[in-house]
């Protein structure tokens, strides 16, 4: 595994891959830090990106070989991914192929800097978005088990800076200290020239601080404004070219800001949504699905570029969602709630190109509840053996409750 | 300068059932009795009972948008601004060959003209939540909006959402809640947003049923999960300790043929309207929540039937009394007031004035009287409010509604089914609140067009030294007395390092008055339903 990346080597990648939104950048020379000489990793970032809506794991790698093959084509004559023509499915393993909209992802796959956990999920099944969020978000088996997130447990025994990009904290962190919650570069402020915005702060935090009542919310706005200056963020966002359009590659770009620029940041979550297609779900061609999951390739592969090779940080990310998506179609075209999905890692941590966990298989007898991919793998091990990245000497226990069917699965390379 | 002041339960109760109080409101609430008491009981009398909620100055104010779309009854609205834009998507192609830009000209007109009746809705309803009499009417309608939520802002939900506000939700805001939910699950625009328009025999689509159960009568907190049927319990009254995914499946099928009739999949009918399609519907026994549907029934029965089952449910009861409780008392309100509300509700299921007697109930508990917890003003309650004490006139322009939704809410603009959250905590987020308190300071400083103020009323007769300017103004956006250390940071704010006892110089007065109405509105204080 090779620990660092030149210069010469990310443009060979970005070459390869196309363009790269970051490169004109680096081009430009503002990361000569980077560019200079090979980067020297000294600290882990986790990424955290939480698939909000039940993401569709059979709609982005599908089974190739019989009898899986067969029984996958019968359930999704409309929304299967098929393995000939236009939209072929690109081969990953010989059991499994990639859906050609997450195309960026294929290289990062190849260079073993991407893994795939099938059949993984819930150790106690839901198929209600909200239940089943509540219990990935609390790290739990039942409601009720635990009142904080499961990143707000493990940052209470091992703190580290955090930071969430997006409009709200998600419930993973729920019980934390103030993480950073950061939506966007720009335009975040009061309104008015520097002078009085200054004095204005100075009030408010003045009266938010001497109020009776809780009003720890406005102390932590304001210290969000404080927050923004120290990392010079407008700055930063003055030195990027144009941002392109859309929320998902915005918030992985100043995910991939901040990381950078914020030498203490250990961990960072985003939540994406967008992904319950129960109708006119699109999986290949122009369909929403491959457009939504297209443009989430593309900023996943070009944050895992830029995080690779422009910082002195390893940067693993996990990607996930509540639950995946019933097998067999609906009658619009869609698909309704499932169980067992697919897990995504990228990083150099980890062990890649390859799918971990036990595939069950898509015969009826294996199918949960008769309709659905079984769940082999307990997302929670998952996130554990993701977060011992950081805190080597973690324990199961210390962040979940009793561990379920779980045997390790040993997803990252240990040092 | 006078600045009517109510007691602070007086003010609590107000500020928890409008978009927030101002002084023409105050004064009638106090014109109405001799005490709190009094008062309160005809307030609410008053405000539920109106016969017709006449409001002449509103409509003017409404008509004078000319909003035509707002009357157009719904095949109407369907023919003129859907259908076409449909019809021109489907030909432009041949009979159009013309430059990109113009393509996207035209996509642009026809979405513009699609959405119409939506921003039609959304502009009246701020009009009506700023300006109307009937604050808790208008209240409830926000409520009924949130509780069975869709976004409007498609092409296919734009015109339902308008009929449903009018023919179905303003109506029946106070009526009974069996009828609501029925005329609910035929609107159009339901039936797209949660895709039940498509729901076929044999494949059924099950997004419908799913937030049938899980948001608009059990509640998640019924779902028991993947488990067997079989294995729920049912209490000595007959029902199911909650549901399961058995339940959510056979209901789905319950509801297939609950379509629109837009001319798609073999329909030549093209009106917009709810339409039952006989062939689409399965016709055959479905058990749910451990009540046999049997086969063969008449058009529509099956789905009434499952809404009968669901309403009648005490699970459902509860769900929907913490949610009443919620929006007005806390956000986390006692178990015991939420049994003993459900239990009030559900005797009165067939009554064609549950909803208002319910609410009445609520509103002179002892649990509402007697609440000491702050409400945090959603983004929607913090600009009316901020309009309402404010504003001498209000139309919503296209900047305000650019500006107002940046902190997270827009009416009917919410995305997911669960409607925008009634607790706190999102609204607390630093993004939302810096967003609201940026997008207050530019409507106190006019730089949002259709929010005029008139600062010189509030302050007419007051000698204008930094210390009255503070005292007066906080009192007259607050209508409380400041707490002591708030009113010295205004001071020293409107002072700016002068003397605070002496009059401030003119040219500096417009300055001062801004800044300390926008300390005002960003203090905590105002961010509070209390």
């Amino acid at each position: 595994m090779k620990n660092s990346y030149t210069r010469r080597d990310f443009l060979l990648a970005s070459s390869s891959l196309g363009v790269s939104f970051f490169l004109p950048r680096i081009e430009n020379g503002l990361q000569s830090r980077a560019s200079a000489n090979p980067v020297e990793r000294t600290r882990q970032v986790l990424v955290v990106v939480f698939l909000r809506g039940g993401f569709d794991g059979l709609g982005l790698v599908c089974p190739t070989q019989a009898p899986d093959r067969t029984l996958y084509e019968a359930a999704r004559p409309n929304i299967g991914l098929p393995l000939i023509g236009n939209d072929a499915a690109l081969p990953l393993t010989e059991a499994f192929a990639l859906n050609a909209a997450a195309k960026p992802l294929l290289p990062i796959f190849q260079q073993k800097q991407l893994g795939f956990v099938h059949a993984c999920g819930l150790a106690t099944p839901s198929r209600s978005h909200f239940a089943a969020q509540s219990l990935v978000d609390l790290g739990s088996t039942n409601q009720g088990e635990f009142n904080s997130g499961w990143l707000s447990r493990f940052l209470k025994a091992h703190p580290c800076r955090t930071a969430s990009i997006g409009a709200l904290k998600p419930a993973s962190l729920l019980g934390s200290d103030e993480p950073l919650v950061l939506p966007r570069f720009k335009g975040l402020g009061l309104d008015g020239p520097p002078t009085q915005q200054r004095m204005m702060r100075t009030a408010l935090r003045n009266i938010y601080a001497n109020t009776q009542g809780d009003a720890r919310y406005g102390i932590a706005a304001l210290n969000m404004l404080d927050e923004i200056e120290n990392l010079a963020l407008p700055s930063i966002a003055k030195n990027l070219p144009d941002l392109p359009t859309g929320e998902i590659p915005q918030k992985f770009i100043l995910a991939a800001e901040l990381i950078k620029h914020d030498k203490k940041l250990g961990l960072v979550t985003l939540d994406i949504g967008g992904w319950d297609t129960h109708r006119q779900q699109g999986t290949t061609g122009e369909g929403y699905f491959a457009k939504q999951l297209a443009t989430l390739s593309k900023a996943l592969a070009d944050f895992h570029r830029e995080t690779q090779s422009t910082t002195d940080a390893w940067v693993t990310t996990i990607v996930f969602s509540e639950f995946g998506r019933r097998l067999k179609e609906n009658a619009s075209r869609g698909s309704d709630h499932g169980h067992g999905n697919v897990v995504m890692l990228l990083g150099s941590k980890v062990k890649g190109g390859r799918f971990h966990g036990q595939w069950p298989g898509l015969s009826h007898d294996k199918l949960f509840g008769r309709s659905d991919l079984a769940t082999t793998s307990d997302l929670r091990q998952v996130f554990f053996e993701f977060l011992r990245l950081r805190s080597p000497q973690l324990q199961f226990t210390d962040v979940f409750g009793k561990p379920t069917f779980n045997a390790q699965l040993e997803l990252f390379q240990r040092d | 300068m006078t600045t009517s002041l109510l007691s602070s339960s007086a003010h609590s109760w107000l500020s928890r059932v409008t978009f927030g109080l101002n002084e023409n409101l105050v004064q009638a609430f106090v014109a109405l009795g001799k005490d709190d008491t009094e008062r309160w009981k005809k307030f609410v009398d008053e405000q539920l009972s109106s016969p017709n909620f006449k409001d002449d100055n509103l409509e003017k104010k409404i008509a004078s948008l000319e909003l035509k779309v707002l009357d157009k009854p719904l095949n109407q609205i369907w023919s003129e601004h859907t259908l076409p834009a449909r019809t021109m998507k489907q030909n432009a192609p041949e009979k159009n060959p013309t430059t990109k830009q113009d393509n996207k000209a035209t996509r642009r007109e026809r979405r513009d003209l699609a959405l119409e009746p939506v921003l039609a809705l959304e502009a009246a309803t701020w009009i009506r939540i700023v300006h109307s009499r009937w604050q808790i009417r208008e209240k409830m309608v926000e409520f009924w909006h949130d509780h069975f939520n869709i976004f409007g802002f498609e092409q296919r939900t734009a015109p339902g959402i308008l009929a449903l506000n009018r023919d179905v939700v303003r109506p029946l805001a106070l009526g009974n809640f069996r009828t609501l939910l029925g005329q609910m699950c035929r609107n159009p625009a339901m039936l797209y947003y949660l895709d039940n328009a498509y729901n076929q025999s044999g494949n059924p689509n099950e997004n419908f049923a799913r937030e049938l159960f899980e948001l608009h009568t059990l509640g998640a907190e019924n779902y028991l999960g993947t488990i067997d049927r079989e294995s729920v319990t049912k209490d000595r009254d007959g029902f199911v300790a909650g549901y399961v995914d058995g339940d959510v499946y056979e209901a789905a099928r319950a509801f297939t043929g609950w379509r629109v009739s837009d001319g798609g999949f073999g329909l030549d009918k093209n009106t917009g309207e709810f339409f039952y399609h006989e062939p689409w519907h399965d016709r055959f026994q479905k058990v749910v929540l451990g009540q046999k549907i049997p086969e063969h029934q008449a058009p529509l029965k099956d789905g009434e039937d499952v809404l009968n089952a669901l309403a009648a449910h005490p699970g459902s009861a509860r769900h929907m009394m913490r949610k009443l409780c919620r929006r007005f008392v806390s956000d986390t309100p006692s178990e015991s007031f939420v049994n003993r509300l459900a239990e009030f509700w559900l005797a009165r299921k067939d009554s064609p004035t549950q909803i208002r007697d319910t609410l009445t109930q609520l509103l002179h508990s002892p649990e509402f009287l007697e609440s000491k917890e702050p409400k945090f003003k959603r983004p929607v309650d913090y600009f009316a409010s901020l309009l309402r004490i404010l504003s001498s006139d209000f139309s919503p322009s296209e900047k305000f509604i650019q500006a107002t939704q940046k902190s997270g809410q827009r009416l009917f603009g919410w995305k997911t089914p669960d409607g925008p959250p009634d607790v706190a905590a999102p609204w607390q987020s630093p993004q939302s609140l810096l967003d609201r308190w940026k997008t207050a300071q530019q409507i106190i400083r006019q730089e949002i067009p259709g929010c005029s103020f008139k600062f010189a009323d509030a302050l007419e007769g007051a000698i204008i030294s930094p210390e009255s300017l503070a005292k007066t103004l906080s009192q007259a956006i607050l209508l409380r007395i400041p707490e002591k250390q708030f009113l010295e940071t205004l001071t020293s704010v409107a002072a700016g390092g002068r003397r605070s006892d002496t009059p401030l110089p003119s040219e500096l007065l417009e300055e001062r008055i801004q800044l300390v109405a926008e300390l005002c509105v960003l203090s905590p204080e105002f961010q509070v339903r209390s």
